[in-house]
């Protein structure tokens, strides 16, 4: 068997890449919370602030990056 | 119709989607009926305590009644007093946060540690998201002091203990039989000598059957120590506030 379709069929490779397929789906999420809600509720910007915004969005961003980094590792 | 009206189903439908998204997830990696298990845990684990805040009046979902069709509650499905997108809401952050913290980046370290973690990254995540919700009005904060952009200083110190806490029931058991500091005295008294035992040597994969009454138990028994402590520390933050003014 070719060991790259064996590596695919591994369940414990197949789950990781799903948890960073999600990991960063949930990262969109918040990205369109951020993009769609802040116009309608006339706030510009999380909260009204702009550092505000930065600074609880950054840790979120690098949590999220470390993430789908950590699970790629783990399954290659 | 606004364009404002549509965002309770922006929000349903998100919800449905990721909720769906994080169960697949946490089904391929942990296998359906642990994964159903922890999503009918979270229910019982939040859906009680969200409609006890709002039966005490600390917010409301009823921002958006009429306002899409007449009559309408502004949202599709509910779960007592509380949309039942909120409750996927809490499934996703906290199977997330475990995916996360116990799979990918803190797989060594100890289960207090990653389930802080957790809890940090969804108060994190919470200091993004509720602003923009409340000043939406998916839901409404009627009481509660010291607010940070319109959020109520107590919401953070409660989403940081349902993660922090789901968390460790959730890793000691659904994922494995382990018992829990502070409950093992009762737990030996309610259920007999069958107490939880330590794992043997295994690793993660090797999971052993759920205790269904056990979890049931300590969900309730923990739910009951966070209400009680969010009551009075409300009241604790409110009377700081009234007499720092």
């Amino acid at each position: 068997m070719n060991p790259q379709t064996a590596r695919r069929g591994d369940p414990r490779e197949r789950a990781t890449e799903t948890v960073a397929v999600v990991i960063l789906m949930v990262l969109v999420l918040f990205l369109i919370i951020q993009a769609i809600g802040s116009p309608i509720a006339n706030v510009g910007g999380l909260g009204g602030s702009a550092t505000y915004s930065i600074l609880v969005f950054m840790p979120v961003l690098l949590i999220c990056t470390l993430a789908v980094l950590g699970a790629r590792d783990s399954s290659s | 119709l606004s364009l404002n009206a549509l965002s309770p189903v922006v929000a349903e439908l998100g919800f449905a989607i990721f909720g769906t998204a994080v169960f697949y997830a946490g089904a391929r990696r942990f296998g359906v009926w642990r994964t159903t298990v922890f999503f009918l845990g979270s229910i019982l684990w939040t859906g009680p305590l969200e409609n006890f805040a709002v039966l005490r009046g600390a917010y409301t979902y009823y921002g958006y009644v009429g306002r899409l069709l007449p009559n309408y509650p502004g949202y599709l499905m509910w779960l007592g007093l509380l949309p039942f997108w909120i409750v996927l809401g809490w499934f996703v952050f906290a199977m997330s946060g475990f995916l996360i913290f116990h799979d990918v980046l803190l797989t060594k370290k100890r289960a207090l540690i990653q389930a802080c973690a957790s809890a940090l990254f969804a108060v994190n995540i919470d200091l993004m998201m509720d602003p923009v919700a409340s000043s939406n009005s998916l839901w409404i904060w009627l009481t509660g002091s010291f607010r940070i952009y319109g959020v109520p200083l107590f919401n953070f110190i409660g989403w940081f203990l349902l993660i922090f806490l789901y968390d460790l029931i959730a890793q000691h058991t659904i994922f494995h039989n382990k018992p829990m500091i502070g409950l093992s005295t009762l737990e030996r008294w309610l259920f007999g000598k069958q107490s939880a035992r330590q794992d043997e040597e295994g690793g993660e994969e090797a999971y052993g059957s759920i205790d269904g009454k056990r979890l049931i138990f300590r969900i309730i028994a923990l739910e009951t120590v966070v209400i009680v402590f969010l009551t009075v520390l409300t009241t604790f933050i409110d009377y700081i506030a009234a007499t720092a003014i």
